[in-house]
């Protein structure tokens, strides 16, 4: 170990933690070349690959490493909040027709490829402009950029270091959500816990407000094979050994270094342009649906949570640029940070942590702390419990989506198997997670979501 | 034979084959069962070659294994039989012949490195477990 691992959980969670190998990949991530400070890990957290989900390193800059797999391999896979003009009660009726015209509007699942087929030269215009790509297509608004993290666009982004074989597999899915745990879920802010906070961001009790989870596609998945294979093969050069291959990495100040730290960016910019034309397609279900009455839906915040930054942290006494990895983590910048909007300034970053489809969602905002505890970091959702195949065995889907229907949430997804494979007893209960980040000092609570509707491939 | 077992987040594979070309072969099947083709097998016969160089087999396998996964997902191809399988100084040539399909019902990100050693027992079985991220 070159520094302390440092986890943040409740009893309850490490009980939880120490049943499966997320400690034992934590302790692994401590290894890293060049890592600062400590290895992190959220009260999220479950076993991955290489890097626990739900971990995060921050190595030294320029020469410190980055490794594809301290990101994962749905690069930039994140989550957005729109918030809309309705209460529940205006739409609680047109529910069903809702989630109809959503599943109909938001393609999901394997099967189902976007609308929009791009040619190899518009993906890398996509991947240098991010979801400014979307705006200048018509897909977009431009007061929406200042409301994603880093304005929806990573500027060290080169589309020449993406291979075409990745270009090839995110050429016709923009603007699709994908499967797996990736939806899109209607809401109702069910409680406001920061008045203040809530205010700054338009939300209010009852108030309809739409997540979007999804990422980079096969477009960053495929990047991430493509680099953690040539890391592989030059680890040696650099003398780096390490106790899985999946922690594949090299110095960020090395050519494959520079050329993947270029190409995540790309595809973090693909994820971002990706929920931008989501929101479109949502607006679209939403004004089918409700018409001139459904009134405007405007973009809360838009968060990464698979992605590597060089940000500025305190590392003892000095302020030092690091290469901050985070993979299952959301960044979670306090108060005053200057890349934080106008309107989110004084109360610091949204912070959006999805719960699972029968439970509930947060909004948090970054705490004073967050820097000095967590690398400006929190947790990213409720965490998985179950094994997919654990899932479907406890549940049928048929039964959970019967269940929630009657508590007035409408599922519509492509198999009745994805829907038990992503049953809230498949995850870990969120309330708990979320209080330890809040208790912690990493982030604040704002306000609670309850499901009303929810999408899934 | 090809085992499939559950993981906290993604799949864990288990193969275990007589030849290393039988295990190879039982990886590209492994990915099918899970990534699950579906309509109609369509007439189209199609033919891939893939040269692959690592330092070993274990390497050789992950990459022959994401390297089918992208093509299937890209080409909506499915790969029935390894036609040509020979390892040679200059690297590992195979080919692949198979048909098209309409889509696949379930999604698979990579084939990931984790956990992956192929071993080979003392009665000559090749063996390794595989991750799958999904």
């Amino acid at each position: 170990m070159r520094v302390p691992a440092r986890i943040f959980a409740s009893k309850e969670i490490l009980e939880a933690l120490l049943r499966d190998k997320s400690l034992e990949q934590i302790i692994n991530v401590t290894t890293l070349p060049g890592i600062q400070i400590a290895a992190l890990l959220m009260p999220d957290a479950h076993e991955g690959y290489g890097f626990p989900i739900g971990g995060i390193a921050a190595t030294s800059y320029p020469d410190g490493v980055i490794s594809p797999g301290g990101i994962g391999y749905d690069i930039n896979c994140g989550v957005r909040l729109l918030r809309t003009e309705l209460k529940q009660n205006d739409i609680s009726k047109h529910l069903d027709r809702l989630s109809k015209e959503l599943y109909k509007h938001v393609p999901s699942g394997v099967g189902r490829g976007g609308q929009i087929k791009l040619k190899i030269k518009e993906v890398d215009a996509v991947l240098r402009k991010g979801a400014l790509w979307a705006v200048e297509q018509g897909y977009g608004k431009s007061e929406n950029l200042q409301f994603i993290e880093s304005n929806g666009k990573l500027k060290e982004s080169e589309p020449g270091k993406v291979s075409q074989v990745a270009k090839r597999r995110g050429h016709d899915q923009l603007g699709t959500i994908g499967s797996g745990n990736h939806f899109v879920e209607v809401d109702q802010v069910a409680e406001v816990f920061d008045d203040t906070a809530a205010s700054a961001m338009g939300l209010y009790k009852h108030q309809v407000v739409i997540l979007i989870h999804t990422g980079s596609r096969g477009l960053g998945h495929q990047n991430a094979t493509d680099y953690i294979r040539l890391m592989l093969s030059k680890m040696n050069d650099y003398n780096i050994k390490l106790p899985d291959r999946e922690l594949a990495c090299l110095p960020l100040s090395s050519r494959i270094g520079k050329d993947y730290f270029a190409s995540m960016a790309a595809a973090a910019n693909y994820a971002w342009c990706n929920r931008e034309i989501i929101n479109w397609e949502i607006k679209q279900a939403w004004s089918s649906v409700f018409g001139k009455s459904g009134g405007n839906i405007d973009l809360v915040y838009d968060v990464a949570h698979n992605i590597a930054k060089i940000e500025t942290h305190e590392v003892g006494r000095e302020f030092k640029k690091l290469i901050v990895h985070r993979k299952g983590a959301t960044r979670a910048f306090g108060p005053y940070h200057e890349e934080l909007p106008q309107e989110y300034r004084a109360i610091g970053q949204p912070v959006l942590i999805p719960g699972s489809m029968g439970t509930s969602s947060f909004v948090l905002v970054g705490g004073a702390r967050s820097f000095e505890k967590s690398l400006g970091s929190a947790c990213h959702g409720a965490g998985r419990r179950l094994s997919r195949r654990a899932a479907r065995k406890q549940v049928r889907g048929r039964e959970l989506q019967d269940q929630l229907h009657e508590r007035g949430i409408f599922i519509k997804a492509g198999s009745l198997s994805g829907i038990a494979e992503e049953a809230p007893q498949a995850y870990k209960d969120v309330n708990m997670v979320v209080e330890a980040v809040h208790q912690n000092g990493l982030a604040r609570k704002v306000a609670k979501l309850k499901p009303m509707a929810v999408i899934k491939g | 034979m090809i085992k499939i077992e559950s993981h906290v987040a993604d799949i864990r594979i288990r193969l275990k084959a007589a030849s290393l070309e039988h295990l190879f072969s039982e990886g590209m099947r492994s990915l099918y069962k899970v990534l699950k083709p579906s309509g109609k097998k369509e007439k189209t016969h199609v033919k891939q070659s893939f040269k692959l160089i690592g330092d070993d087999n274990t390497i050789l396998l992950i990459d022959f294994m994401n390297e089918v996964l992208s093509y299937s997902l890209i080409y909506k191809y499915v790969y029935e039989e390894i036609s040509k399988f020979k390892n040679t100084e200059d690297g590992l040539f195979i080919d692949l012949k198979g048909y098209k399909v309409k889509t696949f019902v379930k999604d698979v990100k990579a084939v990931t490195f984790h956990e992956a050693e192929i071993l080979e027992t003392e009665t000559g079985i090749f063996e390794t477990s595989i991750i799958l991220d999904i």
